[in-house]
């Protein structure tokens, strides 16, 4: 559980009374009182730190992981040591255990394991980021959710956006659960169809904090993204860390930082006053499409829209469905 | 009660399926060596991919998937429009699309006026102010953006033109939530193994179907109609016609009548491998309402290049093939191969001459308490889910048979 989830909590506690709050996320008093007395003592840097994870000096990088990986799918019926010679003809010297550990994290120290991993249309999501320096406007997009309490009648609400991150081109929709269909949705509904007329053409795509989502289903979630990202003719790669907070995601979090800042900051709010969801939704496409479409912002110093970006950064025409003009409901 | 069916389409091939879980005998008795009609699937590069001319909406029909174990999907098709110049262009503008939503009000209006006509899945009481071309009726009322949507939608699904189609077909077809949910993105569905597929699982649980059998005469036999192929006949207490005949084959002169009063339209479909990846189907405005200029393409992802169905309006030659392929190379498709080209006659309807306002709704009645009736898209529109209602409809007038002791 990442910082912003745990002060989620604790408001949540000082809202509707600390013993249902802990009931409901099934955490012990003791702890929230523990938290809190963190986030009294230091602010969000208590609840930020986690458990400290042994983590060895050499442990490989995530760029040799993502190598051995690519090596793993051009030849699935490789072991460690013919993996091992390979890599070194490639130039990259890597011992032969080091090789079947990262197999071993990643679920592929069987040879049956390694053919399925590069045959099916894929289910599996990479533990590791990407190295987000590399993509170009459209290609790496992130996804993640942000909750934001419980409101009645619609119970609790999630926010879940998709942000391409050099261009900046964001949608979010708000849903009642947690689940990574609900990514599905979003991306079939609302990115997909924009992307494809817009020709962005994504290689990467980064489950963010997924850690919050259940784990049952996630599999069956993964394969549901990749199945639609093959519907649409993308090649992309799924990335969902799930453990603590690595250095690279903190590259990004300013990004996701930003958009918060610019595009849902009034959400909290307006849920706060107790209109209709409905009426909250519509009040969200309306803002994200003035987002996407002419806030200026500042592209490395040209003020330019996230749209606008894109079409300049490709050369591609602006071109949007309808219904990006109307209202639609979910 | 035992029905016979002629045509094993989905509409036929359905209302028998029906009507058997109700108790009933059947017999379908289908023209070609296979059934299907328009659900025809091949595989194309690994994928299904239809052949023929179908599509379905999200609503009714997905009890009988799940029913049929059928695999499906929903998926929003993304839909570019190609200009004179073979570029992309927005379908409207942001402005255009303010000016729809306005009209578009207006419009739900102006039709609740002729609100019994449009009630259910069937063609029905038609107003005659909805007789005219709705290109005549839409500019009458001055609705130029709905106009401007419609028309390529009507030409492209091989309707006919702006100023010919009667408003009444257009409307049928393009119900005030179909054009919303097109313009809204929303789902269609998609069979997994094509819509073939759902025709074998029909198939499966029928018992007596005649391949190869074109009906040559429908005529009654005291009570009962008796229904002759060329390799044999049956008698039936009540036969349904889901598929066009020929004049004269039904001995009736009333059915007859009706029938001869039925056109179709020529249209083709032409099946391309191609070296492109992600291609979006597109809609061809130039070649609107023009006959053989492709007027659209849907696409299928594949591996190493997607796979495209293109539509064209018009009968099929070599040359008419030809100018399809030349239109969808220039619009920036790197064609590997051409895979088929199939010819179907489609949207059964009525010309001006001899639709009138109480046509489909005399017909319903007759076909509900006589021994002969017409189904399917003899009498409604077009979308797999429609007809599935459609069908679905004519069949709950029936009463569950009797048990044999």
């Amino acid at each position: 559980m990442n910082g912003a989830e745990k002060l989620n909590i604790l408001l949540a506690g000082q809202g509707d009374g600390v013993k249902a709050c802990c009931a409901r996320y099934g955490i012990s008093r003791t702890l929230y009182y523990r938290w809190l007395r963190r986030y009294e003592s230091r602010g969000m840097a208590g609840l930020e730190e986690g458990r400290k994870r042994f983590c060895p000096a050499n442990k490989t990088s995530p760029e040799l992981v993502e190598l051995i990986l690519d090596v793993v799918r051009n030849n699935p019926a490789y072991g460690p040591r013919e993996l091992s010679y390979r890599l070194q003809e490639m130039g990259r010297r890597v011992g032969e255990s080091a090789v079947y550990n990262v197999l071993r994290r990643e679920g592929l120290s069987t040879r049956a394991q390694r053919r399925s991993y590069v045959t099916r249309k894929g289910h599996k999501a990479l533990e590791a980021l990407p190295r987000f320096d590399g993509y170009g406007s459209g290609e790496c997009w992130l996804f993640w959710t942000s909750y934001y309490g419980r409101f009645e009648p619609a119970g609790d609400l999630y926010a879940y956006t998709i942000l391409d991150l050099r261009s900046r081109i964001a949608c979010t929709r708000l849903y009642a659960d947690l689940d990574i269909g609900r990514f599905a949705d979003l991306l079939e509904g609302v990115a997909i169809p924009v992307a494809r007329l817009l020709k962005l053409e994504p290689k990467c795509w980064c489950l963010l904090e997924a850690g919050g989502m259940k784990t049952v289903g996630r599999k069956r979630g993964y394969a549901e993204l990749y199945d639609l990202a093959y519907r649409h003719s993308f090649d992309v790669k799924l990335h969902a860390p799930s453990g603590e907070a690595s250095p690279s995601l903190q590259s990004v979090r300013q990004a996701m930082e930003a958009y918060h800042r610019r595009s849902l900051a009034d959400l909290l709010p307006l849920l706060k006053s107790g209109a209709a969801l409905r009426d909250i939704k519509t009040r969200l496409q309306i803002r994200l499409r003035d987002y996407n479409m002419t806030e200026l912002q500042d592209f490395g110093g040209r003020p330019l829209a996230p749209l606008d970006y894109h079409a300049e950064a490709t050369g591609r025409r602006k071109i949007l469905p309808v219904w990006v003009y109307m209202e639609r409901d979910y | 009660m035992h029905i016979g069916i002629v045509g094993g389409g989905f509409s036929g091939l359905l209302a028998a399926y029906l009507l058997k879980k109700r108790g009933h005998g059947v017999t379908v008795y289908e023209k070609d060596e296979q059934l299907g009609g328009h659900c025809r699937s091949l595989i194309v590069n690994k994928e299904s991919v239809e052949l023929g001319t179908v599509f379905s909406f999200n609503d009714g029909i997905r009890s009988l998937l799940l029913e049929l174990d059928v695999s499906f999907r929903e998926q929003c098709t993304c839909r570019s429009f190609i200009d004179d110049e073979f570029s992309m262009v927005e379908q409207l503008t942001r402005e255009e699309v303010a000016r729809l939503l306005e009209e578009l009000a207006r419009f739900e209006k102006i039709l609740a006026r002729f609100a019994p006509g449009f009630d259910g899945a069937d063609y029905g009481f038609i107003h005659q102010d909805l007789l005219i071309p709705v290109g005549e009726f839409l500019s009458h009322y001055e609705l130029p953006t709905i106009a401007k949507i419609l028309a390529p939608h009507l030409s492209a699904y091989g309707f006919g033109a702006f100023q010919e189609v009667q408003a009444y077909y257009a409307f049928s077809v393009f119900k005030l939530d179909t054009i919303l949910s097109f313009l809204r993105g929303e789902k269609l569905l998609f069979m997994n193994e094509g819509f073939a597929d759902l025709i074998s699982r029909l198939a499966a649980n029928l018992a007596d179907i005649r391949y190869g059998s074109a009906v040559r005469s429908v005529e009654r036999a005291g009570d009962r109609i008796a229904v002759r192929s060329d390799f044999g006949e049956g008698e039936h207490d009540k036969v349904l016609i889901s598929a066009p005949l020929p004049a004269g084959v039904i001995k009736d002169p009333v059915w007859d009548g009706r029938m001869s009063k039925i056109r179709t339209n020529p249209y083709f479909v032409c099946i391309y491998e191609t070296e492109n990846r992600n291609l979006v189907t597109s809609y061809f405005r130039a070649n609107l309402e023009k006959a053989d200029g492709v007027q659209f393409f849907h696409t299928w992802p594949g591996k190493d290049g997607c796979v495209i169905a293109a539509y064209a309006y018009g009968d099929m030659d070599p040359s008419a093939v030809r100018r399809v392929s030349d239109d969808i190379e220039r619009s920036g498709v790197s064609i590997r191969r051409l895979v088929c080209a199939k010819r179907w006659r489609i949207f059964p309807h009525l010309d001006r001459e001899n639709l009138t306002e109480t046509f489909y709704s005399e017909l319903a009645a007759d076909g509900r308490s006589g021994p002969i009736g017409f189904i399917g898209g003899l009498v409604a529109g077009p979308s797999v889910s429609n007809l599935y209602n459609s069908v679905a409809g004519f069949v709950e007038g029936f009463r569950p048979a009797k048990k044999k002791r």
